[in-house]
Parts: structure tokens; C-alpha cells; sequence
């Protein structure tokens, strides 16, 4: 389903500052750990938004502050325009059932001593005005329902997490996801601890029901291919701000942010031909410490455009000027400018 | 900031016929409580000086088992070596007695491991560890070793050697500890590095610095180099020739080029078909059904034939044997001639 243009979701601003103390009995704050610092973007009616970026630059702490699974420190989370970093108790509750999650990792995120049944069924228990009517026999038989929708066999109700394989479990990850009809899902690193061969399974699984139910997605993933064969738009994270934002083929075809252009042309192309003349661009050093980021620009330590007004003025994310075509989308960087990189495929 | 051409290693220049590692028809088996895992069913596969052989699995599929073997480091019990010989420069290592073994692992064969955190020891500084292989193996004085492992540092580009030398593993970055189990590696001098998913751990960005430097190392020392992965794209930028393992067995061989031009093999297409591709945006992605089998159960006949779409009634009987398919290529299927034609004939 094509997204529509009205946002079902608007970030604005959003802060996310872990305190880093010293002391014991007198706690002091020495600094902090800017996780997230001033992101903002929209998510429209069943789109599915692409987050990637590097370990550490802020994308799963934008996933829990999206659910208000972490105060934000400061900025908004508006959903249908309420803005949800505020709301708290029945409030939150009600707004968490239209959000809902899928973790990274299928052999934590479920409860090893729960049956699928309690599993899938405890979102109703939850909130008991969602769950359907009849008692439990009704939980029971929308559980199998949910079983059967995402490729489960509904007789193994009764089993546990520890008996399915990685990519069922996921699938039970998801079903869980889905019990409460929601409109968003966030789906932070669903495939990458799943079998290359499996992990088209569960991408189809989840196009799929983004389809019959007009989802919108929060797709967070480090594999750059996958993030755009599902994804409509993409942002692209840097040390907890976004860098650049655009539609998939903005993006991957037309990267005007020298991060993104570095990301895109570090991934392995899975096509040996043409391997030996293929330009890398390879980036020197290490992200620096969230808790002491750089002035300015904060990709400049890494850059090779570096210039003195990256130290001194922070790029903002806004269209830049004298860019043409599919390259003028949003991208924070005072020297932006399309540049051909062998792109993922 | 460099921006350089991704070059792969020379093509080798010692004698042609003359791989320095062989494995033979290697079988290995984990007998536990629950039953006997067949983990390696007669894999067979060498390396030549100068060469980059990739394998390529998913989990389960004995690749990291295989490397283990090779190093002598598998655990036994529970695993138990059943058949097969693994010949370096010619003379079968599973023969050898345990002194003889360990002059080989370490000097003449190295190995690369996935997690740099937990194979390094937390308990003493990099330039310790580092100083270790040369006060052990070749008995130099703690000073001597000392500087050996700054130069070691030096070797695998990590910046201010000198003042980091006495760093623990866990002051350093994840790309930087990779690097150390590296120069740890190449410490010896080494005539074969086996590498078991050096990068997974690492970003794309830190993953494309530590591939880069492998490279260059080996084409630098002509060390011959297994890579264990299960990255499609990885292989594609560094490999000769590849390797393909399932359930414990090679299901096809091939060089580089040829493999990713027209699989031989239904899984390897398979592979291939499920990397999400630029034509194929919006549409579903292909996807093998099923699921990779239990090692405790492998099916009868050929073990890909529940998941297979070429499979028939032999495939479920008769094991495949790893037969020429065309011209320097090796597959394990019954039906090998048609997924090549299937993929535009060769």
C-alpha cells in the first residue's frame, strides 16, 4: 500500500542525554553520554522509515524513546499529535497499544518459561480492552489466528520459545507484535541475528503484513541492502544526529552527505565483477565518544572535506543549494555534493 | 581519510599442484547425550600459498568446526575425528604427535577468531600478549619481545603503538582489538592464516579497514588464507575461489568469478537469489523454504533435497557426490547441468 502523505507520527527535536556520574554517596554529574541529540523526522501512514547508522550512533535509543521506554530528555514525540514523552499511566498505555516493537535478538526477547500461548496472548492481559471477547478460549483461538498469519503451525501453542529456531522464533516476536492491531511498528535489527537464508523469509513475512494491514514501520538495521529493498525513506545516523534523510533512491543513488557516501561504499558488494576497479572510500579511525563529541560538524575528525567552518558552525539538516535533481533532499553538511559510490545493490 | 582502489592479493607464483594446506575427506561427528551430531560428513578442500579460499555457510554448517580441526583446537570429547586426513605441505597432520602439532599452530598456521574481545585475555595489557608468541615460541627476553609487539602494533596501522602498548583489551575499540588478534596472528610469520568471520562483530565501515589490511598483509607475505563466513559480499570482494558448505558438507567449489555468474549448485543459487536486489525492489524477495536441517537428523540422499526446488525421487535416496560440473567447478547435485543452464548455461 502506497504510504499516504498525512504523518501518523512526528519526532521533533528529540534529546536523549545519559548522565554520567562520579561518587557514591555524593553523585555528582561529571557529563554525558549525548545518545541522541536533536533528531527529527515524520513517519507517514504505512511507510516504512529506514534508520541506519553505525553501533552507538543512537538508533536503538531512538527506537525506546519512540515508545517512551526512556524519557526523553528533552524535545517531542507526537503521535496523531499527542505528544507521547509526556503521557504516562493509562495515557501511555492506550498510545503503546498502536506502537508496538520487535527486538534483535528472538532468543532473549522471549521469556524462556512462557508458552507461546502466554507469549503472544499476554499483550491481551495487558489490556484487556483490546483482547477479544469471549475469555480465554477467545485469546486462545486469535492466538492460533495470529500462529497461522505470520507462518507458525497453530498447534504448537503450547510449546516453548526454546523449541522453534531463530527465524520462527522471530516470527513469534512478530506475532506478539501484531496481537494488538497496531499502526506502528518498530522494528529495531529484526533480521541480523537470523541465517542469510532465512532472513528473505521474515522480510517477506513482514512486507506482507504491512500490506494486509496498513502498518507503518520504524525499521532500524545495519545492513544497508536490506534497509532498502523495505524501506520508502531512509535517515541516515551519525553519532546521535541524522545526517541525511531522503527517499530510498535519494539516498543510495544520490548521497550528497560524505558519511553516507563512506557507509555506502564500505558495504561488500555481494558481485565480484568489477571488484579490482571499484573506488572505496575508506574512513580513517573510529566513531568519537558520544560524551565528547566533536565541535561543529560532528563526522569532521573523520572527513575528508574538513574545512575550518566544520569545527566551528554545525551543519544543519536542510536542503542545500546548488544541488539538482534527486540529490536536493535534506543533508547536514556545509560542502554537500552528489558523488557516484558503488551503491549496495 | 584514504580513498584507495580495492586491489586483491597477486596470483600465486609457487609451484602450481602444490597446495600448502589439504583437507581430505575430513569426517567429524559430536556425540553427546542426546545423540550423535554429524557436524563435518567429508569435506575436502585446500589452499595454496598466496591464495584466498572462502567458505561460505551458515550457521551449523561445520565451517567453523572444519577450521577448528585444521588448528587442532577442536574439543574432543565431545568431538571425535571419524576419517580423513589434513595434509600441510604434504604430510598429514592428524598423525602428528602433540609436540610436532604445536610447532605447526601458531608459526606455520594462525588463526583469526570472530570475537576479538573474548579471545583476547582481559587480565594482560595488548603488549603483553602480543610480547607472549615471541618469548614462548622463539624465547626472546621480555625487552626484545616487548619491542617486537610495538612493531607488530605498528604493522597493523594502530596509532601511537608506543603509548598504547600497555593498553588492556578493553581500552581499545572493537575494529582495534581485531586488529591486535591480527598482528597477534601475523606475529610469526605465518604460512596460513585461517580467519573465522573476522568482521561480523565490526560496522561496514570498520569491517571494510580490517578486510583492507588482511589484504594487504597477505599479498605482502604471500601467506595462503582461509576466510569462514557467511557474508555473500565479504566473499565477493576478497576470495579466489569459494568454497560452499552445507550440513557438513561441500555442496560446491568454484573460483570467484564464475560462482557469482551461474551457480552450480540449488543452494548456492538459492543464496545468491535471496540478496536483496535493486530490479527487484517492492516485489518479494526469494526466499529457500525451510529451514537448515539438525545435524543429528540429516535427511537421507542429499541433505539440501527438503528445501530444494530441483529435488526428485534420487535425491532422497543417493548422496550427491562432489563431481566436476563444467570446467574447474565442483558441485554436490544430482541435477548440477540444469540449475547451470537454469542460470544462462556455461
Amino acid at each position: 500500500m502506497a504510504p499516504s502523505g498525512e504523518p501518523i507520527l512526528q519526532v521533533k527535536d528529540l534529546v536523549k542525554h545519559f548522565p554520567l556520574t562520579q561518587g557514591i554517596v555524593f553523585q555528582k554529574q561529571v557529563g554525558a553520554v549525548k545518545a541522541v541529540d536533536g533528531v527529527s523526522f515524520d513517519l507517514l501512514h504505512g511507510e516504512t522509515l529506514g534508520l541506519v547508522g553505525e553501533s552507538g550512533c543512537g538508533k536503538s535509543t531512538v527506537a525506546k524513546l519512540l515508545m517512551n521506554l526512556e524519557k526523553a530528555s528533552s524535545g517531542q514525540v507526537l503521535y496523531k499529535g499527542e505528544d507521547i514523552s509526556k503521557v504516562s499511566g493509562k495515557a501511555l498505555r492506550a498510545v503503546r497499544r498502536n506502537i508496538q516493537m520487535v527486538f534483535q535478538d528472538p532468543y532473549t526477547s522471549l521469556n524462556p518459561r512462557m508458552t507461546v500461548a502466554d507469549i503472544i496472548g499476554e499483550p491481551y492481559a495487558i489490556h484487556p480492552e483490546a483482547a477479544p471477547k469471549g475469555g480465554n478460549n477467545a485469546v486462545k483461538k486469535r492466538v492460533q489466528e495470529l500462529l497461522e498469519l505470520v507462518g507458525l503451525n497453530p498447534e504448537h501453542i503450547n510449546r516453548y520459545p526454546h523449541q522453534f529456531s531463530g527465524g520462527q522464533r522471530q516470527r513469534i516476536g512478530i506475532a506478539r507484535g501484531l496481537a494488538l492491531n497496531p499502526e506502528i511498528i518498530i522494528c529495531d535489527e529484526p533480521v541480523s541475528a537470523l541465517d542469510v537464508s532465512v532472513q528473505a523469509q521474515v522480510i517477506n513475512l513482514m512486507e506482507k503484513l504491512q500490506n494486509e494491514f496498513n502498518l507503518s514501520y520504524i525499521f532500524i538495521a545495519h545492513d544497508l541492502s536490506i534497509v532498502r529493498h523495505i524501506s520508502d525513506r531512509v535517515a541516515v545516523m551519525y553519532l546521535g544526529k541524522i545526517v541525511e534523510i531522503g527517499a530510498e533512491t535519494e539516498i543510495y543513488d544520490h548521497p550528497t552527505h560524505p558519511y553516507t557516501q563512506a557507509l555506502l561504499s564500505a558495504v561488500p558488494v555481494p558481485d565480484p565483477s568489477g571488484r579490482d576497479n571499484r573506488e572505496r572510500i575508506i574512513l580513517t579511525g573510529d566513531v568519537p565518544s558520544p560524551a565528547n563529541p566533536p565541535s561543529g560538524c560532528r563526522f569532521r575528525t573523520r572527513c575528508w572535506k574538513a574545512q575550518d567552518i566544520c569545527a566551528k558552525e554545525e551543519p544543519l539538516l536542510e536542503i542545500r543549494t546548488g544541488l539538482q535533481g534527486a540529490a536536493v533532499h535534506p543533508s547536514a553538511c556545509h560542502f554537500a555534493e552528489e558523488k557516484d559510490v558503488v551503491h549496495a545493490h | 581519510m584514504t580513498t584507495n582502489q580495492l586491489t586483491k592479493p597477486e596470483p600465486t607464483d609457487t609451484a602450481p599442484g602444490a597446495p600448502l594446506l589439504e583437507v581430505d575427506d575430513l569426517h567429524v561427528e559430536f556425540r553427546t547425550r542426546d545423540g550423535v551430531a554429524k557436524a563435518i560428513n567429508g569435506v575436502s578442500y585446500s589452499v595454496a600459498a598466496g591464495e584466498t579460499l572462502a567458505v561460505l555457510g551458515e550457521s551449523g554448517s561445520g565451517k567453523s568446526v572444519t577450521a577448528q580441526t585444521i588448528m587442532g583446537i577442536l574439543d574432543m570429547p565431545p568431538g571425535v575425528i571419524t576419517g580423513g586426513e589434513i595434509r600441510f605441505h604434504g604430510r598429514d597432520m592428524l598423525k602428528m604427535n602433540k609436540e610436532e602439532r604445536r610447532r605447526i599452530r601458531g608459526q606455520k598456521i594462525a588463526m583469526i577468531f570472530q570475537d576479538a574481545l573474548s579471545a583476547l585475555n582481559p587480565v594482560y595489557s595488548v603488549g603483553f600478549q602480543l610480547a607472549e608468541m615471541y618469548r614462548v615460541h622463539k624465547g626472546m627476553s621480555r625487552k626484545d619481545a616487548k619491542a617486537k609487539a610495538i612493531e607488530l602494533m605498528d604493522l597493523v596501522k594502530i596509532p601511537a603503538a608506543k603509548e598504547r602498548v600497555n593498553d588492556y583489551p578493553h581500552q581499545f575499540s572493537g575494529g582495534m582489538r581485531q586488529r591486535i588478534m591480527i598482528a597477534m596472528a601475523m606475529a610469526l610469520d605465518p604460512e596460513l592464516i585461517i580467519a573465522d568471520e573476522p568482521t561480523t562483530a565490526l560496522d561496514v565501515t570498520v569491517q571494510a579497514q580490517v578486510m583492507d589490511l588482511l589484504a594487504e598483509l597477505q599479498r605482502e607475505r604471500h601467506m595462503g588464507l582461509i576466510l569462514i563466513t557467511h557474508d555473500l559480499g565479504v566473499v565477493a570482494d576478497v576470495a579466489d575461489k569459494i568454497a560452499v558448505m552445507y550440513a557438513g558438507r561441500i555442496v560446491e567449489e568454484a573460483a570467484v568469478h564464475e560462482l557469482y555468474a551461474n551457480p552450480a549448485h540449488p543452494y548456492t543459487e538459492g543464496l545468491l537469489a535471496s540478496i536483496p536486489r535493486l530490479d527487484l525492489k517492492g516485489q518479494d524477495l526469494y526466499a529457500i523454504k525451510g529451514l537448515p536441517p539438525n545435524l543429528m537428523r540429516i535427511p537421507p540422499g542429499c541433505a539440501f533435497n527438503p528445501r530444494c526446488p530441483y529435488a526428485e525421487d534420487i535425491c532422497r535416496t543417493d548422496v550427491p557426490p562432489l563431481i566436476e560440473a563444467a570446467p574447474g567447478r565442483h558441485s554436490a547435485c544430482h541435477f548440477a547441468q540444469r540449475v547451470l543452464d537454469n542460470n544462462g548455461g556455461s
